[in-house]
């Protein structure tokens, strides 16, 4: 047993004592008791992932054997390992705002229990991810799903609350159900339940019998990964939530779900099909721009950040959809690009979006609302707030020099490679999904324009937002941890693809893409395949080696460049980004002060307001006003059931006040989920026929069926 | 269409000639009282009738004009034995800070950005306004445009008495141009409150808020007016007296009462 | 194109007042009891000769927008008021006469001799921009008609009678471009005014705009406010 391994063990046990303290602590301490047991058990964690991930180490740990069944196993590989970093990622400083946020908001209930549920759920959402065979995740899989909802469920005072909870456990049950077929179906293939031997029995399966699984899987892991059509729990759940839970919902449990999926299509059972590649790169294309449509149009942000995380799912598994593409058209490098860049977007997107929760679950709590109709000017009363949200908001709308543009730009530009693909089927999908990626990419920018200028800046729209007041350190640390971490992961792309790139490598079977993404230092002498002599040496001469002798690791520049036949090049380096923004500001700014400001005079004066007596808030442009061009364009997809506009008048001409009354249903509820459930209610009604009361019909029942089986035996054992 | 191109071609060009020669076409401008010599027996009702005392006297048998108060009511003219003198001219812009011809800086004297404000005018003078870039006057072609915005703006041209309610508006407005900027008073009522003083509603004169650089005097005075005004602002014609007979050099023209 | 063609017609009407009046927004013209100046018969039949020159120049240019696509895209059916809405606010001048309500005060309760002359109120049904439109160009032929008619029978004589001013209360009204223009007044014993009222045609059609600026897009609201002609210091009285 490695030293790994018993850094999980460790893990497990610190996580475990956890949860027994905070049943017996009082309930006001629970908070400080989550914010240490939190953090130490992240800090153990990213210590064995990272260990794994960067150094390789891996272990099996055996630990009970079951009659029948097989044993129980931990495992950690790179796939794992990566994962388990983004938990422990995102749960450190989510525990470390559990601190000061968790009484505020959910003071009125006793936090024992929440406490003993949040340490527990940790644990089995490790426990998930270093499984080794299909029992023991599927246990800590209901296990996770069970605390989920009674976690997601305690602010239960209010029925909305129960209700969007009891919907996503029941979708949940059902995408569990779903996946467990798909997992029991191959086991059944492979006879034995550990991972081990479910990859090595699935070169052997039929077509149909990999379609099955890959369908079972796909659809019931996406139910926990937030697409479409299986998501309708999604918005409704976020905005039950407790905000202090919020973040490990979208940004560590919402992984669990592409956990599922690259696990099977990559670990298991690969994907060999381009068709299969097609339909995940098609579901998730239709996912993004459905959530970001919705995104756009919410008013409160907790609604608003959940849709967003549904159009980043839908952004992951457009990536993952390309990469599955690549790979089973045998283009290891490509396929690896998309796979990276998915897994890039995954960490991106856990960072991004934690960071963008814990600044809503500020604003909520300190001024009481979230409709963004109400906020305003809380830059002057939160800045720091403010400041990390606007973080948040430029990595998420993919703006250099921040993460979201490392992960957005290696998207599209997997996709963009399709040029390089034979089948022209197969490209007019990549294209048409790589416009909706596009169009994705422009909305998101609108809707995080719109959450930070409405919410933030301009006037204060309520007495609540102007009586608000900057958060305490407990919950600004944690926010400024990630936002650095936004920083970092958007400069040093350089240094996190190889990692992804060790993680992602077993599904393509080839180490040959490293050099290929991140070539090393220009040096310019050695050259290689990709890189041949006079194609390096023009980029040494761009300054491409600048910074070889004292950074570690390949180089600053991301680059690919297509194989002889197709030499297109595409290359970026955020790291120079960087460098020249802060040259060119700071260039500006001598320029400025120095040179021109010596020949001007500067009078300082109000901003011109058009020369109003006062400037109200009624008189600035309102969250539904910047949105509604959005809606207006796309009316046909948010297609509002009922729109009612009712005057108020005096004497019946004079108008005082309009009523509007806007209800509208979620496309994805009013195409696939109303019609499942019209279908399944007709149906039980239908059978429920059968239920009428009489003593005679029910013998008549069992006489019928007797006599039917029979028949069969007599047919089947006749004959 | 095409219709629309051979109209316009039809239609010819109707621009003035002014600057560079004077324009002649009748109804052009509605003229002024001059001042001057005037029968001794006569002034005492001749002053009495001038609703605005526009009309003193300066000596025995003279009377002086003061174009700041003039708001061509012609009771000077109709309903008189003997009516006073009148020019028919257009040139009446007045430069009562008496500030150097080159006053914006060369940059301006061919572009200047216009930023008209209306405090509260009978909509006579802001419809001359309006006329300055039609076909006849077309002041874009000496470089005069209109912004809507402070900002960019280079001269500020106010017409109406100063209304109680534009005042603070107004204010802001000039605090929100930037340097070198200038002020242009077009009309009788922005020189003098015209025939709305006195009242609760409006002061007496823009000069008691704003430093004013150019005076146009008039009730309204026509485009051609305003132009020359706006042509003195930059330094391409000289500015006129305000009064009638015109103030000696070097005396002060007289104060406002 | 059409603005430029517009501002000249404006130009040669206020030119056409300044060189009949000596004003060219015919300032110095009225005093209490009549006019200041007296015209003589060819005056007048020129005044009504130029009028007659600058309206065909109008007709053309109307002949020409009636043609015109884009023009008609931002005027036909765009910012309606309703004949109902129309009489329940009280709507005034081309405004009202554009929505089926044939009103017109020199009509209906003539003054300054108006009986005597021959015109027609042109009046529309749509109640849209494009009819308020065909109401003021209808409006200016009706305009023209009435000079030449005037032109041809000034009666000779004095053109002002001397004024008495009496106490008591007076009633006036004329039909102004924007609509009915009504003014009260009171005389005190020491022949002064006590009391002034004006009810300005924008005073009234102001509280009826929203009806026809409602359930239109964002951009066409300037087109709408400029159908209906609106003067923010009507509202000042």
């Amino acid at each position: 047993m490695n030293a790994c391994a018993w850094l999980i063990v460790a893990f497990l046990a610190l996580c475990g004592a956890g949860a027994v303290l905070a049943a017996v602590l009082p309930s006001r301490r629970v908070g400080g008791l989550l914010a240490w047991a939190g953090t130490l058990a992240s800090a153990v964690l990213i210590a064995a992932s990272g260990w794994a991930l960067l150094g390789g180490s891996s272990f099996t740990l055996p630990l009970w054997t079951l009659p029948s069944l097989g044993t129980l196993q931990l495992r950690m590989d790179r796939m794992t390992a990566l994962f388990g970093v983004i938990t422990g990622l995102v749960f450190l400083p989510v525990s470390i705002s559990c601190a000061g946020q968790l009484t505020r908001a959910l003071g009125k209930y006793s936090l024992r229990p929440f406490g003993a549920m949040y340490l527990a759920l940790y644990a089995s959402v490790v426990v998930i991810l270093t499984a080794g065979d299909v029992l023991m995740f599927l246990l800590a899989w209901e296990v996770m799903s069970i605390l989920t909802y009674r976690l997601v469920n305690y602010d239960h005072d209010k029925p909305a609350h129960s209700r969007a909870a009891y919907i996503m456990l029941a979708f949940s049950e059902a995408g569990t159900l779903a996946a467990m077929i798909g997992l029991l179906l191959l086991a059944v293939s492979a006879g034995s339940l550990d991972f081990a031997s479910l990859k090595s029995a699935a070169t052997g399966l039929p077509a149909g019998m990999k379609w099955a699984i890959f369908l079972l899987t796909f659809f019931g892991f996406g139910v926990k990964a937030g697409l479409v059509p299986v998501n309708s729990w999604l918005p409704r759940a976020y905005t039950a939530s407790p905000s202090p839970f919020l973040p490990v919902l979208a940004g560590a449990l919402l992984n669990l779900g592409f956990y599922g999926i690259m696990r099977v299509d990559i670990d298991l059972v690969p994907l060999a099909f381009s068709s299969q590649g097609v339909v995940v790169l098609a579901i998730g294309t239709v996912t993004a721009l459905l959530g970001i449509l919705y995104a756009t149009t919410a008013n409160d942000l907790k609604t608003m950040l959940a849709h967003s995380s549904v159009e980043n799912a839908g952004i992951i598994t457009a990536a993952l959809g390309a990469g599955f593409v690549f790979t089973a058209q045998h283009m290891p490098v490509l396929g690896a690009l998309a796979f990276v860049a998915g897994g890039y977007h995954m960490v991106n997107h856990s960072i991004y979006k934690s960071l963008l929760l814990l600044g809503a679950g500020v604003v909520e709590d300190r001024t009481g609302t979230r409709d963004l109709d109400k906020l305003g000017g809380l830059i002057r009363t939160m800045p720091w707030t403010a400041l990390m949200f606007l973080v948040g908001a430029l990595s998420i709308a993919a703006l250099p020099p921040f993460n979201g543009f490392v992960s957005e730009w290696l998207t599209l530009q997997a996709v963009l490679r399709s040029v390089e693909l034979s089948s022209v089927g197969v490209k007019i999908a990549f294209a048409v999904c790589g416009a909706g990626l596009a169009l994705t990419a422009a909305l998101a920018v609108t809707c995080f324009v719109k959450a930070f200028a409405m919410g933030f800046l301009g006037m204060s729209r309520s007495d609540q937002a102007r009586k608000s007041s900057e958060a305490s350190t407990s919950a600004l640390a944690p926010m400024a941890l990630l936002a650095v971490l936004c920083l970092v992961f958007g400069v040093l792309p350089t240094y996190v693809i190889p990692t992804l790139g060790r993680a992602v490598a077993p599904a393509v079977s080839s180490t040959a893409f490293q050099d290929a993404i991140v070539p090393p230092f220009f040096v310019g002498t050695a050259g290689h395949k990709q890189l041949p002599p006079p194609f390096a040496a023009e980029f040494h001469d761009l300054g491409a080696q600048t910074g070889q002798d004292i950074m570690p690791g390949r180089g600053l520049v991301v680059m690919h460049r297509g194989g002889e036949a197709n030499p297109v090049v595409f290359a970026m380096s955020t790291s120079y980004m960087l460098v020249v923004l802060v040259l060119l500001l700071a260039a500006t700014y001598v320029v400025v002060r120095l040179v021109v400001a010596r020949r001007r005079s500067v009078t300082r004066s109000a901003c011109w307001d058009g020369g109003v007596r006062k400037l109200l808030p009624e008189m600035t442009y309102t969250a539904s006003g910047f949105s509604n061009p959005v809606r207006v364009i796309f009316d046909a997809i948010f297609h509002p059931t009922t729109v009612q506009n009712t005057p108020k008048t005096v004497a019946a001409h004079f108008r005082t006040a309009i009523d509007r009354h806007r209800r509208e249903v979620h496309i994805v509820d009013r195409l696939f989920l109303r019609p499942v459930w019209a279908a399944a209610s007709g149906l039980a009604r239908l059978l429920a026929r059968m239920h009428n009361g009489r003593m005679n019909a029910y013998l008549a029942y069992v006489l019928s069926i007797l006599l039917v089986m029979l028949v069969a035996w007599a047919l089947t054992a006749g004959w | 269409m095409t219709h629309w191109v051979s109209k316009g071609l039809k239609t010819g060009i109707r621009t003035t000639p002014y600057p560079a020669r004077p324009e002649t076409a009748a109804g052009i401008s509605p003229g002024r009282p001059l001042g001057g010599e005037y029968p001794e027996h006569e002034i005492g009702s001749l002053v009495a009738r001038c609703p605005v005392g526009a009309i003193q006297q300066t000596g025995p048998s003279a009377v002086a004009v003061d174009y700041r108060r003039c708001v061509h009511c012609y009771r000077c003219q109709r309903g008189l034995a003997s009516p006073l003198g009148w020019e028919d001219g257009y040139e009446w812009a007045g430069d009562p800070a008496k500030m150097p011809q080159d006053r914006l800086g060369g940059a301006f004297k061919r572009s200047v950005n216009i930023l008209v404000v209306d405090t509260g005018d009978c909509g006579a003078c802001l419809n001359e306004v309006k006329q300055l870039n039609n076909p006849y006057y077309n002041m874009h072609r000496l470089g005069f445009f209109i912004t809507p915005t402070p900002r960019l703006a280079d001269v500020l041209l106010v017409v109406g008495p100063l209304t109680d309610h534009m005042r603070l508006a107004l204010k802001k407005t000039y605090d929100a141009m930037a340097t070198p900027k200038r002020v242009i008073a077009v009309g009788t009522c922005a020189l003098s409150g015209g025939v709305f003083v006195p009242s609760f509603a409006c002061g007496r004169a823009l000069a008691e808020l704003l430093p004013i650089d150019v005076a146009v005097p008039g009730n309204p005075p026509p485009p051609l007016a305003i132009l020359h005004g706006l042509l003195v602002a930059t330094g391409r014609e000289s500015a006129v007296s305000l009064e009638s007979p015109a103030a000696e050099v070097g005396k002060q023209e007289v104060a406002l009462k | 194109m059409a603005t430029s063609q517009a501002a000249i017609l404006q130009e040669d009407l206020l030119r056409l007042s300044g060189s009949l009046t000596g004003h060219r927004y015919l300032f110095g013209l009225l005093q209490v009891g009549g006019l200041m100046r007296d015209l003589d018969e060819a005056e007048c039949q020129s005044a009504a000769a130029s009028a007659r020159r600058t309206l065909g120049q109008l007709e053309e240019l109307e002949r020409m927008l009636r043609l015109t696509s884009t023009f008609l895209d931002r005027l036909e059916e765009v910012g309606i008021t309703s004949h109902d809405g129309a009489l329940a606010h009280g709507l005034v001048g081309p405004v009202a006469r554009a929505a089926g309500i044939a009103r017109d005060l020199r009509e209906a309760q003539p003054y300054c001799g108006y009986e005597k002359f021959d015109f027609d109120v042109p009046t529309e049904n749509e109640g849209d921009g494009y009819a308020r439109l065909r109401v003021l160009f209808a409006e200016a032929r009706q305009a023209v008609r009435l000079m030449e008619q005037a032109a041809g029978n000034v009666p000779a004589g004095p053109v002002a009678a001397t004024a008495q001013l009496r106490a008591g209360a007076a009633l006036g009204w004329t039909e102004s471009p924007r609509g009915a223009a009504v003014h009260w007044l009171r005389i005190g014993e020491d022949s002064k005014v006590q009391r002034y009222r004006i009810m300005p045609p924008s005073f009234m059609n102001w509280h009826g705009f929203h009806m026809a600026a409602e359930d239109f897009a964002f951009q066409d609201f300037p087109i709408i406010l400029a159908t209906f002609d609106l003067s923010a210091a009507e509202n000042d009285r």
